[in-house]
């Protein structure tokens, strides 16, 4: 499978921000909205592997991660399984937040499966 | 001349008023001679501090603690932070008295800076006196506090920069401003270690207290009350201090005010709280991610302020303070305390040292 990387501080900042555009500058809604989603949506389309890379930033805020992988299924009803067989990981200066954002991920998924039934 | 003013009557009357009258002349010109002795051996400032105060009679006059610092005398600090804020809300002119101020930190510099701010915005009047001891007037003239009280134009902003960079440097905002970390890093660390590197914790810290502040400072608003951060570089001590505050609800009330549809809707029923469990257990277990499990059923995954706590267990920051509404905690000492007073909104302090866990600073390729 072709891989497509996404290097979060290089190919949007070195300083994520909040969760919301509301709240302030480099959100994740944004980075989903402008960057992520239509990177993903095509990758899964097209049976590509996104890796993203975490490293590099100055840090995240929990919110941030969350929204950008939560939110793929909470508002581009992407498909869990779909998500997690065609996303990869790099997180060497944080390895923990790999830990972190495939439990957002599966929370996002078991809530979502509450809110159709 | 009539005749009675030559009778003997007034003659002896007109005496004991005229040596009454010389007595009270010299009395006044002893007295006179007395002051202007003691004006005279006054230094310029002295001089102008007698001025300031006669200058100030109709302002309410509030006392600054000894101990001016939120981290070591909370319960007194909460005192005049509230009769602050009960002039400010009756918009009386407030002079502070901080001449008797013993020793301050840094906990104390963005409270000053922070209520001088609320009250130059509404234009109520405030002003104060300088403290006698000479160390306690650097800090603050390092601060900017003197600088931005004299200023003669002060316009309101959404965003304040007080201070100077190498010293003392206090930042006000309502939004979230992430960029605002990396200035503070490259400051701090290279005054820390040398060296830039990368403090992932504070730059966690930072963006979920200013989260935080967007979202429940204000339970019916968002982003309606300023942030406060003041940032202290101890150079000799290899310290950097960072002092937050908001002067939102706290985040007891905050919880309390959560509506049906939130997830915290009705937190205590879904705790089970035990009657003897107060404030402060419930601090500790918002830290430790116990609310968050309990009520939502998941793993808190370091959302929020549990993330800040995360952070200083992973040596990513240390000594943090919690301070909010009638609860102290030093969590670093897991010391959770109840405070006699309460204190309406959230004060949160931390440091980087030289021992906090970096990551090295890349160029991005």
């Amino acid at each position: 499978m072709d891989r497509i990387t996404v290097k979060i501080a290089r190919d949007f900042s070195r300083t994520p921000g909040p969760r919301y555009i509301k709240e302030g500058k480099w959100s994740g809604e944004q980075f989903r909205t402008e960057k992520f989603y239509s990177i993903f949506d095509d990758a899964i389309k097209n049976d590509k592997i996104v890796v993203v890379d975490l490293d590099g930033t100055l840090g995240y805020g929990t919110s941030f991660l969350e929204e950008i992988f939560g939110g793929l299924i909470r508002e581009h009803h992407l498909d869990y399984n779909q998500i997690l067989n065609h996303l990869e990981l790099i997180s060497n200066e944080e390895p923990y937040l790999m830990t972190d954002i495939f439990a957002y991920l599966k929370d996002a998924h078991e809530e979502s499966l509450v809110d159709n039934h | 001349m009539k005749k009675l003013y030559s009778t003997k009557y007034f003659k002896n009357k007109n005496n004991k008023h005229a040596e009454a009258s010389l007595k009270k002349r010299l009395r006044f010109k002893k007295n006179k001679k007395k002051r202007n002795k003691i004006q005279n051996a006054r230094t310029k400032p002295q001089k102008r501090v007698v001025n300031n105060k006669n200058k100030h009679f109709d302002y309410f006059k509030s006392k600054a603690p000894g101990n001016f610092s939120f981290l070591t005398h909370p319960i007194e600090v909460i005192e005049f932070i509230s009769t602050l804020k009960s002039h400010f809300d009756k918009k009386r002119k407030v002079f502070i008295l901080m001449n008797k101020i013993k020793s301050i930190d840094y906990s104390a510099i963005v409270i000053l800076l922070s209520i001088m701010v609320k009250f130059k915005e509404k234009k109520v009047e405030f002003n104060g006196d300088f403290p006698s001891d000479d160390n306690i007037n650097n800090i603050l003239i390092a601060s900017g506090f003197f600088q931005t009280l004299f200023k003669i134009s002060f316009k309101t902003r959404e965003r304040y920069n007080i201070g100077t960079h190498n010293a003392i440097h206090t930042h006000a905002w309502k939004d979230v401003d992430a960029e605002l970390g990396a200035n503070i890093m490259d400051n701090v660390s290279k005054m820390i270690l040398g060296h830039k590197v990368i403090y992932k914790g504070l730059q966690r810290s930072l963006v979920e207290l200013m989260q935080n502040s967007f979202n429940h400072a204000t339970p019916t608003k968002e982003g309606e009350k300023h942030w406060w951060l003041s940032v202290n570089v101890n150079e000799k001590q290899k310290i950097a201090s960072f002092s937050f505050i908001d002067y939102g609800v706290g985040i007891f009330e905050s919880l309390n005010s959560k509506k049906e549809g939130s997830k915290f809707f009705n937190w205590k029923i879904l705790m089970n709280l035990f009657s003897s469990e107060n404030n402060a257990d419930v601090l500790r277990k918002i830290l430790n991610g116990d609310l968050h499990k309990t009520v939502t059923g998941k793993h808190y995954r370091g959302k929020g302020l549990p993330g800040i706590k995360e952070a200083m267990d992973r040596n990513l920051i240390s000594n943090l303070h919690i301070i909010t509404n009638n609860v102290f905690a030093n969590v670093g000492l897991d010391k959770y305390e109840l405070l006699p007073n309460n204190f309406e909104g959230t004060f949160v302090y931390f440091e980087i040292n030289a021992q906090t866990s970096s990551t090295p600073w890349t160029e991005l390729q």
